[in-house]
């Protein structure tokens, strides 16, 4: 599936969650950052959706596909929704693309747990296939425990392979 | 009550704002306009002194900074017929230092002030509301056209936030522009300007944007007027997202 139809999806299922608690941080860029340089601590909307409400972070799901059963939850395993989820650098790039053109502060990432919650988290900055970018703006682990012991998974199980 | 005119640029205003609280027994009730050269016009040109506007300006920054900063933004609004009311709230400023921003009781300050305000509030908006676009050379353009002249504040947060990339941002009302290029920041007038063409990638992802617009929104709660007061629509011209409405 194409990044766009990931999107509409994966933004879509994030819709509800809140929206301005974001973009209040502060963050001085590194002089040799490519993107990120300064997220400003006063609080920047970038836009305002069809709502009133306002956008400051680019608010996704990395992917709806869970392996839990939360009854009031309609991401849920016996739930009958389209599954997907990005890979890594798909979160990467939009996130620098939105950026450098001003649409947004960072990113603000939650999940369904795919898979277990171990390997449900990532490290979008550790995985070594990515190409050489500076770290997203605003990462946020949202959530999703950091595992106290195992090792971190590169690889999630069951998303879509890397492209070569 | 003596009346006096300046040249209508900022080192004009100063240098006369200067002469004017030096010379003036009654600086209070003085008259200053822009000379216009019509023929009934009345009142004595101030010639435009840049030493004397900044030695004037570094002393209002030394002995009421807010005063100054508030000066700084009252200027980018360029609002004409508002200089009797600067010069009496720059001689309160003078002679009472930094809180004189409290005295909104004081029609001079409250015009200056509320002037002043609704520039900075501008300047906010364009931070989050300026869009980028990717050009075929790599660099990026924003294009703007907003009510205050505020590319040159806007330009240096974006040398910020934007280090490493090289960019313009245009005023399509003023004309001018300003270039960050191998990390150095320049403002020029531009004669005529035609619209750059796009990198290849830079109609796919304003198109993924607009679909993270219109997904993340809640359509039973759709709610146009808040929307707009808080993104007036005078600024959707260049919006990715709102283009043409
Ligand atoms: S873990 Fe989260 S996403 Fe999964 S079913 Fe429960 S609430 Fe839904």
């Amino acid at each position: 599936m194409d990044t766009l139809s990931k999107l509409r999806i994966l933004s879509g299922a994030a819709r509800y969650d809140a929206m301005c608690a974001s973009s209040g941080s502060r963050r001085n860029g590194a002089s040799s950052g490519t993107a990120n340089a300064n997220a400003s601590s006063g609080g920047i909307c970038h836009g305002w959706s069809d709502d009133g409400r306002c956008i400051s972070l680019l608010k996704i799901l990395l992917s709806n596909d869970c392996s839990y059963d939360c009854a009031y939850c309609v991401k849920c395993r016996s739930s009958q929704v389209e599954r997907v989820s990005f890979i890594p650098v798909e979160v990467v790039s939009l996130t620098l693309d939105f950026y450098r053109r001003n649409y947004i502060e960072g990113l603000f990432l939650s999940s369904a747990v795919l898979g277990s919650p171990y390997s449900a988290f990532i490290s979008v900055n550790d995985d070594s296939r990515l190409p050489a970018q500076p770290t997203p703006p605003l990462l946020r682990e949202h959530r999703l425990l950091s595992p106290p012991s195992e090792p971190r998974q590169l690889v999630l199980p069951g998303l879509s392979p890397m492209p070569a | 009550m003596n009346s006096y005119l300046y040249d209508g640029t900022a080192e004009g205003l100063l240098s006369a704002i200067s002469f004017i609280l030096d010379t003036d027994a009654h600086p209070e009730e003085a008259v200053l306009a822009v000379r216009e050269d019509t023929l009934f016009e009345e009142g004595a040109m101030v010639p435009t002194d840049a030493e004397r506007a900044s030695e004037f300006f570094l002393r209002l920054r030394h002995d009421a900074p807010e005063a100054a900063r508030t000066l700084f933004t009252f200027l980018l609004a360029e609002k004409k017929g508002m200089e009797g009311s600067l010069v009496c709230y720059l001689m309160l400023s003078l002679q009472s230092g930094a809180d004189v921003n409290a005295f909104l009781t004081d029609p001079s300050v409250k015009d200056i002030v509320a002037t002043a305000k609704k520039t900075s509030r501008e300047l906010h908006r364009m931070k989050g509301l300026l869009r980028f676009e990717k050009l075929r050379d790599g660099a990026y353009l924003a294009r703007m056209e907003p009510e205050s002249n505020i590319l040159q504040p806007l330009a240096y947060y974006f040398s910020r936030r934007l280090k490493a990339e090289d960019w313009f941002i245009y005023d399509a009302g003023r004309r001018t522009a300003a270039r960050w290029h191998q990390r150095e920041l320049r403002f020029g007038a531009i004669e005529e300007f035609t619209n750059p063409p796009h990198s290849e990638d830079e109609m796919k992802v304003q198109a993924l944007w607009k679909v993270f617009f219109s997904s993340i929104a809640i359509a039973d709660r759709k709610d146009s007027r808040l929307q707009k007061s808080n993104m007036p629509m005078k600024y959707w011209k260049y919006l990715v997202e709102k283009p043409g409405e």
